[in-house]
């Protein structure tokens, strides 16, 4: 089963680089800038995992995360949190419940081992 | 108090006055009441001769008469009949008649006492024994005086007998006896003005004449004593006429003087503690009409001030005495009080004013730091994914040279990714912004993981890291950031190791005082003495590491270990051999430390 993955950034180059390095990975990349499709945009592909940016215009990334959380649809489906404010998540108790975070700059590889281990390869 | 001195010492002044005064007066009045006890005691001896003269004018009668005269010479009962019966003895009250011629034989003689009138005089015979001539054979004898005889003592008097027309020569003498009797006595007493006892010398007296006695064996004749203050005895010496002593005549003096004395001094005090009394009244109201009630005034102002903090109030205290100057000075330094109060609150608002804006600069600057590095770094990652991407060949083959260029690109972002982390920890260690979570931890498998962070890094340059710490060493601290203390340490360990290879001895040990020491020593090159003081400065390196690590950092590390370890109440410094080693020690407190910020 190839597993889907759903990158949630509003840089559309980094979106980018993150399906390259995850097809190259052998998995489905699915890319998503605006927070509040992406409950919508998950439901609708049966992602198996989101990569979510923090740092957004518009809906902010705790947002899309509760939401995700809060629905029972879509609250089993593992988020990591990809950001450049890695203090942030260790203090805002908000965050807890997603299920991975690390932060920008990453190395590629160890990005790819996070997923594959989140979606359980 | 004040009221209590000045009542106290005028007290004292009036007093002592009226007390000198006093001596005064009574030295005085003894002075004068002595002068009169004596004047009156010397009434007594005139007192005596005055009944004498009486006598003597009887005697003068009966001598200077031709009857006497004659009867001398022809002594004859007739005029004895006539003259001299019982009646006249009574109404001369004569008890001794004598008539005696020339020759001193006593040609009459009688005695009369009691209505009796006897010739026979055995008290005369023992006594005149020797005749008339004892009188005057010592020729000593004057014409009168007194003589001691067994019953009483006798006023004497003796005249010559001459005619009537007092032309002598003298016949004889005609000597006049009276007894110094109880009337007598009592017209001496009249006389002297006072109550008079006569004590006859020769017989045994009683305890006070005793006393007078000796005083008069001095060649003293008169003597006074004060026996209580109404009363005192005078004692007169009285000579008979021989000039021997005879007779002590006791006056009892009424001390009239000296009571009048008494009660004016009586009045005196009574007067002069009235007038204290006044005087105190007078002055405890004067004083606290002008002094005290300002003085209360001054006082309860002041402990108003203090108690209610309220510098607006003043003294109401007008004067133009050294009270209202001080109330004036008081209520000046009030008013300096109040407005440097005032300036002082004013300061300190502006302070806290300053304060607060420092606090929101301070928010300012971490919120700008955060938004820097957060711009700074998502550009680094794309960098970074795209340059790993190229590397790795996903975006095309590449040739050498390439991969060359592109593994620079990536080491110099590494770089780049290092310091921008550095940066930010270091201002937020520094502004206390950073914060933590303590909770009490073995440390020894913090550093176990530590370690095997390092392993591939150790592996390359073929380092070795012993873990000695004690398996029961534990203590309060953030576990992420006591991490990042001995990453730094072992980063700063393998830049500057030496040719040999690398072993590194991390060990703990407890210090007396319930502190914990951890000790983590290397064998690399070691720190010059001179730089020793730099070792902790911020973007401090020294460029003599033979193994440059492709992240080296900008000098930031051990500030920044530093920091984490001062937020753990820890203390951290450095020994090193330059050429053999370094070794690191770090204090942690037994205790738990202050929360930075939480």
């Amino acid at each position: 089963m190839i597993k889907k993955i759903l990158v949630v950034d509003d840089s559309i180059v980094m979106s980018k680089a993150i399906k390259i390095i995850l097809e190259k990975a052998g998995f489905d990349v699915f890319t998503e800038p605006d927070g509040a499709k992406v409950l919508d945009t998950v439901k609708k592909n049966k992602i198996d995992s989101v990569i979510l940016d923090l740092m957004m215009p518009g809906i902010s990334g705790k947002d899309v995360l509760k939401m995700l959380k809060s629905d029972p649809e879509t609250k089993m489906v593992p988020v990591l949190l990809l950001t450049a404010r890695i203090d942030v998540l260790r203090w805002d108790a908000d965050f807890k419940i997603a299920e991975s975070s690390m932060q920008k700059p990453f190395d590629n590889h160890e990005l790819v081992s996070e997923i594959k281990r989140l979606v359980g390869n | 108090m004040i009221t209590l001195i000045l009542l106290g010492t005028t007290l004292f002044l009036i007093v002592s006055l009226a007390l000198i005064l006093n001596l005064i007066m009574n030295k005085g009045l003894d002075e004068v009441e002595y002068q009169r006890e004596m004047v009156t005691l010397e009434r007594v001896p005139r007192a005596i001769d005055a009944r004498l003269e009486i006598l003597n004018h009887i005697a003068i009668d009966w001598g200077n008469w031709d009857d006497t005269y004659n009867f001398i010479k022809n002594p004859s009962p007739d005029y004895v009949k006539s003259n001299l019966n019982a009646e006249s003895f009574a109404q001369l009250k004569v008890n001794i008649l004598i008539i005696a011629d020339l020759n001193g034989s006593m040609v009459y003689k009688s005695h009369y006492y009691n209505g009796v009138l006897s010739n026979n005089t055995p008290e005369l015979e023992e006594y005149f024994s020797e005749g008339i001539n004892y009188f005057h054979a010592t020729g000593y004898f004057t014409d009168r005086g007194i003589i001691l005889l067994p019953k009483y003592p006798l006023l004497v008097v003796s005249r010559p007998v001459l005619r009537s027309d007092g032309v002598g020569p003298n016949d004889g003498h005609i000597i006049f006896g009276r007894y110094l009797d109880l009337e007598e006595t009592s017209y001496i007493s009249d006389f002297v003005g006072y109550p008079v006892e006569i004590m006859r010398y020769d017989v045994v007296v009683p305890d006070d004449f005793n006393e007078a006695k000796l005083f008069f064996s001095n060649n003293n004749s008169l003597l006074v004593k004060n026996i209580n203050e109404t009363t005192s005895f005078g004692y007169v010496l009285i000579m008979d006429g021989y000039n021997q002593p005879a007779l002590i005549v006791k006056v009892i003096i009424d001390r009239t003087a000296h009571k009048q004395g008494r009660i004016i001094q009586r009045y005196l005090w009574a007067s002069v503690i009235i007038s204290c009394l006044v005087m105190m009244i007078i002055m405890r109201t004067l004083l606290s009409l002008t002094l005290l009630r300002k003085i209360k005034k001054i006082y309860t102002t002041i402990e108003y001030v203090r108690a209610k903090d309220d510098l607006s109030k003043r003294i109401d205290v007008k004067s133009k005495c050294e009270i209202g100057l001080l109330a004036n000075n008081l209520n000046a330094m009030i008013t300096s009080l109040e407005s440097s109060r005032a300036k002082l609150v004013q300061e300190s608002e502006e302070i806290a004013k300053a304060n607060a804006e420092l606090k929101k600069i301070d928010v300012m600057k971490d919120d700008f730091i955060s938004n820097v590095s957060h711009e700074l770094r998502s550009p680094l990652a794309t960098i970074k994914a795209y340059t790993q991407m190229m590397d790795n060949g996903d975006l095309g083959k590449i040739n050498k040279y390439q991969k060359e260029g592109v593994g620079i690109i990536l080491s110099s972002s590494n770089q780049l990714q290092n310091l921008i982390s550095e940066l930010l920890d270091i201002s937020r260690l520094e502004s206390s912004n950073a914060r933590f979570q303590f909770s009490r931890q073995k440390l020894r498998p913090i550093i176990d993981e530590v370690i095997f962070e390092f392993r591939p890094g150790l592996r390359k340059v073929k380092g070795r890291v012993v873990n000695q710490v004690s398996k029961y060493c534990s203590l309060d601290i953030d576990r992420d950031r006591v991490k990042q203390v001995f990453r730094n340490l072992m980063d700063n360990a393998i830049k500057y190791m030496s040719k040999r290879p690398l072993l590194i001895t991390i060990s703990s040990r407890k210090a007396a005082d319930g502190n914990c020491e951890i000790l983590f020593s290397d064998n690399g090159v070691g720190i010059k003495p001179e730089n020793m003081v730099f070792l902790f400065s911020k973007f401090y390196q020294v460029n003599q590491g033979l193994n440059k690590a492709a992240e080296s950092g900008v000098g930031l590390g051990l500030s920044i270990v530093k920091e984490i370890l001062k937020a753990h109440g820890a203390e951290i410094t450095a020994e090193s051999d330059y050429g053999k080693g370094t070794t690191f020690r770090i204090v942690f407190p037994p205790a738990r430390p202050e929360l930075v910020n939480d």
